[in-house]
């Protein structure tokens, strides 16, 4: 059943039993008191009436005579006109001096009630029963009528209570049923699905909560739904880069073992074969040290950003001066905390990344120093930057702005995602600054090591 | 001569098919991005083009798009080789589908696939006396008719698309059975040693050691 019209039958059910109880005990004692005062009235009249119809009696002129006679004829006077003697009471008297009773008889206009007295009195030792009656009909047809209008009277009550029942528990309900809905939409995966209660009993409470809810729900869903994507677009990627040198490997090997070649082509296939597994072998080593760095916690020390950059001045000296590029440094010496080895990688690839978008001859600058939140590193070239539409996407493992370039530079598409993560270890982001030909700034905040 | 047009970023790769190609006596010329891929199209028609998905530029998709109204065949060359991947290049209207890594064989029996049901591709394929006409799958040596079985005749087809390439066991296998080859070779040197009993073809079809077999061409 539903829980409306539960609550609906238990309002009628509870209105229909006040009623109905009120009403009877209400009409009942009415009735019964009328009929009380009636019957004591009636007793009262009777027993006063044997008084009199005893005193009169011995009092008669006529005393001689006997006393039935006279009791009879003094009864026989109008004033007397309910009353009837008799020698022998029809009633049992039970040893007390009044009896009543109320006969119903069938008369020509439907049922009539007589409340019957006897009452027994004594004259000069002689016996008499003095039976009085009255018609009390109308005050039994008073109680039918009123028994009547109450019946009327409760079933106005009845219908009144179900439409108001209903209207009630629908009114009640309603909040229920809006958040049956959104569970339900939910469930059918429309996740952004909120309920609209705006009331402030339990209900708007529950309602709310359940939004709260869903809207964690919501966010936790599609974060799941992203990270289950970025887990798809990296395998994706992953098999394209695999494949893609493994197409050639496998393709120069077989024309090499299928047919015979001249000696220029057959060193020309197997450079191919070279290169290519060179590729992959740079790609596997890259991919182990990301995967290596998923689950580690670096152990962060207090380090000096100019020993630091030393080491990594060292390192990228060699491709620099290949390319003609002068590096500027300019680093304020303070201690930071980090892990030494992954800064060291960090700014070799961002270094790197400066110098492949720079034109031969140009500047690359490192600049460090105190900012309000730490320490800043910064690189900077004035190379060809990082076109708008790419920026988002550049730290994405496998993503390439130019994959044609990228590869010949020998680049699998994993050092920034490296670097990503290596700052992301040091609870720091990288922050872009580019103008497509004017050059990119790339920089990152440490923690100033406590002395 | 038979034109074909290879879009592929990856030079190697554009390198490899088009040496190939052009050893199986296909003109090819190679293109590494989708830009001039579009203009080159716009220039020149072409009997068969390879096209790279990923390309940078304008991707192959657009570029089919592009290629549809000249009713020019398109092989797709890509990495993506999953059934929804293969579909939707079929889908997009692409002859065919072929999924890095390759092997050599593989890529010309698609080539001379999609080319014969094109129209442009050899209907006949003829060795010193033996006459192979691909319509009527009628093989003829010296104008004798000549009864092949099925397998036997997919085997010199292959042959004959691969004159003086060294053909592995495992690859003829892979090929003319179309399922991986599980190390039993005597299926493949049995169906050879009837084939060239048939034709006559001893000192042609001849045996490489510890690879497979290769068919001589005319020198």
């Amino acid at each position: 059943m539903k829980l409306s019209v539960k609550i609906a039958a238990t309002i009628v059910l509870v209105v229909a039993l006040a009623v109905s109880i009120s009403g009877y005990v209400m009409l009942s004692s009415d009735f019964q008191n009328r009929l009380d005062q009636q019957i004591s009235a009636t007793v009262d009249e009777t027993q006063l009436f044997c008084t009199a119809l005893g005193t009169m009696t011995v009092q008669h002129p006529d005393a001689s005579s006997q006393n039935d006679t006279i009791v009879s004829g003094l009864l026989s006077t109008s004033f007397f006109q309910n009353y009837r003697l008799s020698l022998v009471s029809g009633e049992n008297m039970d040893g007390t001096n009044v009896r009543y009773h109320i006969v119903e008889n069938q008369g020509d206009s439907g049922t009539v009630y007589q409340l019957v007295v006897v009452c027994r009195f004594q004259v000069a030792g002689q016996e008499f029963f003095l039976e009085n009656c009255r018609d009390v009909t109308a005050m039994y047809q008073l109680q039918k009528q009123n028994i009547q209008t109450y019946r009327l009277v409760f079933s106005i009550a009845v219908g009144a209570s179900l439409l108001l029942g209903l209207g009630l528990s629908a009114y009640l309900t309603g909040p229920i049923r809006k958040l049956s809905r959104s569970t339900r939409q939910i469930a059918e995966g429309n996740y952004s699905f909120r309920a609209k209660v705006d009331t402030n009993d339990e209900m708007g409470a529950l309602a709310d909560q359940f939004n709260h809810m869903a809207t964690e729900l919501e966010k936790y869903i599609v974060y799941l739904e992203e990270s289950a994507q970025k887990q798809k677009d990296f395998t994706a990627s992953f098999a394209h880069e695999l494949k893609t040198p493994l197409t050639s490997i496998i393709g120069y090997a077989d024309t090499l073992r299928s047919r015979k070649l001249p000696e220029k082509a057959q060193f020309e296939a197997t450079n191919f074969i070279f290169s290519e597994g060179k590729r992959l072998e740079l790609m596997s080593h890259s991919l182990l040290r990301l995967f290596a760095l998923e689950n580690e916690t670096p152990d962060l020390r207090s380090i000096s950003t100019v020993a630091l950059m030393q080491a990594v001045e060292e390192s990228v000296a060699y491709p620099l001066r290949e390319r003609r590029l002068v590096l500027d440094v300019q680093v304020e010496n303070r201690m930071v905390e980090g892990e030494g080895n992954l800064l060291a990688i960090l700014l070799y690839n961002l270094i790197d990344n400066a110098r492949k978008a720079s034109a031969p001859g140009s500047k690359i600058s490192v600049l460090g120093g105190i900012v309000p939140e730490g320490y800043c590193f910064m690189v900077k070239d004035r190379g060809r930057g990082i076109p708008k539409e790419a920026l988002s996407r550049i730290t994405e493992a496998f993503y390439m702005v130019d994959k044609s370039r990228s590869r010949a530079e020998g680049g699998a598409g994993l050092g920034l995602a490296l670097c990503a993560r290596i700052a992301q270890l040091h609870g720091t982001r990288l922050r872009y600054a580019s103008r497509e030909g004017h050059g990119t700034t790339v920089s990152f905040i440490l923690k100033e090591a406590h002395k | 001569m038979t034109k074909i047009l290879i879009v592929e970023d990856e030079k190697p790769i554009a390198n490899l098919i088009d040496w190939n190609l052009t050893a199986c006596g296909y003109q090819c010329s190679s293109v590494h991005d989708g830009l001039a891929a579009a203009d080159l199209l716009q220039e020149h028609t072409y009997d068969l083009i390879l096209l790279d998905i990923m390309l940078p530029g304008v991707d192959g998709y657009a570029l089919l798009e592009q290629i549809k109204p000249t009713k020019t065949p398109v092989i797709f060359i890509t990495a993506k080789g999953s059934v929804a991947d293969r579909v939707q290049g079929l889908r997009a209207g692409a002859d065919d589908y072929l999924v890095k890594p390759f092997e050599v064989v593989e890529l010309i029996a698609r080539v001379e696939s999609v080319l014969r049901r094109s129209g442009k591709g050899q209907t006949v394929y003829s060795l010193g006396d033996v006459t192979v006409d691909m319509e009527s799958m009628q093989v003829t040596k010296a104008g004798q008719p000549i009864t092949l079985t099925r397998k036997e005749f997919d085997l010199l087809v292959l042959f004959l698309q691969n004159i003086n390439i060294a053909l592995f066991r495992e690859s003829i296998y892979e090929r003319v059975w179309e399922s991986d080859f599980l190390g039993d070779s005597r299926t493949v040197d049995l169906h050879i040693q009837r084939l060239r009993k048939k034709l006559s073809w001893q000192n042609r079809l001849i045996a490489v050691y510890k690879v497979g077999y290769r068919l001589e061409g005319d020198r």
